[in-house]
């Protein structure tokens, strides 16, 4: 399965991400974002499978969520950042 | 005992509130630290307590909720982001220290609304003159000497069309009865955990309706390559280590006052007051502060005797297992408004976990040591 990251600025931001995406139905983990990605020193972060990577971001604009970046994994763990 | 001490702290609190502050300590880390189980626990609590207090007080964020150490800590945040030396304060004169001194402390122009007991039409009408050229406003929503509860929403109403940010300290009505963040349209309400939320002692929060300068920095688990504080609530206002237990002491206690409703326990201790008014009508020489206007005063009751002091009957009742509190209660202001500030009070406040006979006992005892103490 792939997965994408989807950044947030603190921990109480990536909780109501994680909330949120809970509560529209989709399989969602928080994690803290690897330093190689943590631009400003240290971040966290919610990990979706990438075929819920729309309807994530759909619900987070729709509910005002905030976020940052989006990375998706690649096989060797590291992060390759999308697009949007 | 029987405790009436509760506008100072809740001494009983729901089981769960204990249950979990052990379980707190025994199996949580801190927040925004780490990745790992007992880390990651510490944060889900913290942010389940976030989203309980904002559904009871109506902020439409989690993050708007900010973890103090208690109300005075809060109310400190907010006095220091909104007055600067010589600013105009219109504050109620009602207020406690932990609003006076800091006010006094920055060297602000403080005007104190000086309107009689329970008479909110004066105290309307001095507000709104005395806001014209104001920088700030504040006002509790009901005294912790007198149990009066301020028209805050009709002060709201005056600060926003004077365009004057408004300071609310809840110390004494979170928890006992209906506190509307969205409604109100204050700038930030302040209240501890430990009294009608039923926390812990070492618990506060601020509800922010904007992004104030922190009183403390340090390290809050992100942002951790700059050397000012983050620009985002919470992470703003919570440099340092989370009083984790204590958070989880005070979910729970919000948990409780959700499940019961926080008006319903309001009144409830209100009804408690009425039987212990009823019950000591009839002891000579005592004056009771009291309006039976249920909507202007809280489950607080001063009153003093006009021969004994105050300390002295607080202390015969302390001695005799009722738990009550004499003086000034650290709200000078509030005695010199109602002219007890020489004599002092003796506080009763009210818990909803008491019984009818507790409170009917206490009043017995009351009557006692006047008794006592007069001859």
């Amino acid at each position: 399965m792939e997965y994408h990251l989807i950044m947030c600025r603190s921990l109480t931001y990536a909780q109501r991400a994680l909330y949120t995406l809970e509560r529209g139905g989709v399989n969602v983990s928080l994690v803290k974002a690897p330093q190689a990605v943590s631009r400003t020193g240290c971040s966290y972060g919610v990990r979706v499978s990438s075929k819920r990577l729309q309807t994530s971001l759909a619900l987070l604009k729709a509910k005002k969520v905030p976020f940052g970046k989006v990375y998706r994994y690649l096989s060797g763990g590291e992060l390759e950042e999308v697009e949007l | 005992m029987i405790y009436l001490d509760c506008a100072a702290t809740s001494l009983q609190k729901p089981k769960r509130v204990y249950q979990a502050m052990h379980q707190a300590v025994k199996t949580m880390a801190s927040p925004g630290r780490g990745a790992y189980v007992s880390a990651m626990r510490a944060a889900e609590t913290a942010y389940l307590c976030r989203m309980e207090l904002a559904e009871l007080f109506h902020v439409s964020e989690p993050d708007h909720i900010v973890f103090t150490f208690n109300a005075t800590h809060a109310l400190n945040i907010a006095i220091r982001d909104l007055v600067s030396s010589g600013d105009k304060v219109v504050v109620s004169g009602y207020e406690h220290n932990s609003v006076m001194r800091p006010l006094y402390q920055l060297g602000a122009d403080v005007r104190a609304v000086r309107s009689a007991l329970f008479d909110d039409g004066e105290l309307m009408e001095q507000y709104d003159t005395m806001l014209n050229g104001a920088k700030a406003a504040v006002c509790t929503a009901m005294s912790n000497v007198f149990g009066y509860i301020i028209p805050m929403y009709e002060i709201s109403v005056l600060c926003r069309k004077k365009g004057v940010p408004l300071i609310v300290d809840a110390s004494q009505l979170a928890g006992a009865g209906a506190l509307d963040f969205e409604k109100l349209g204050a700038a930030y309400i302040a209240m501890p955990g430990h009294k009608g939320l039923l926390g812990p002692q070492g618990t506060g929060v601020l509800l922010c309706g904007k992004m104030p300068e922190p009183l403390m920095s340090g390290g809050t688990g992100s942002e951790s390559k700059s050397m000012m504080m983050p620009d985002f609530l919470p992470d703003r206002l919570e440099a340092g280590t989370h009083n984790i237990p204590g958070i989880a002491g005070l979910l729970e206690g919000v948990r409780y006052i959700r499940r019961n409703g926080a008006e319903k326990i309001g009144l409830r201790e209100r009804k408690l007051m009425d039987l212990f008014v009823n019950n000591i009508a009839e002891i000579e020489g005592v004056e009771t502060f009291y309006t039976l206007d249920k909507s202007k005063q809280g489950a607080v009751l001063s009153l003093r005797h006009e021969s004994i002091d105050s300390q002295i009957l607080t202390e015969a009742l302390g001695n005799t297992g009722v738990a009550v509190r004499g003086g000034l209660h650290c709200a000078p202001s509030a005695h010199e408004t109602v002219g007890t500030l020489d004599s002092g009070t003796v506080r009763f406040s009210f818990s909803p976990f008491l019984s009818d006979d507790d409170v009917r006992r206490a009043a017995q005892i009351l009557k006692i040591c006047v008794n006592k103490l007069k001859t």
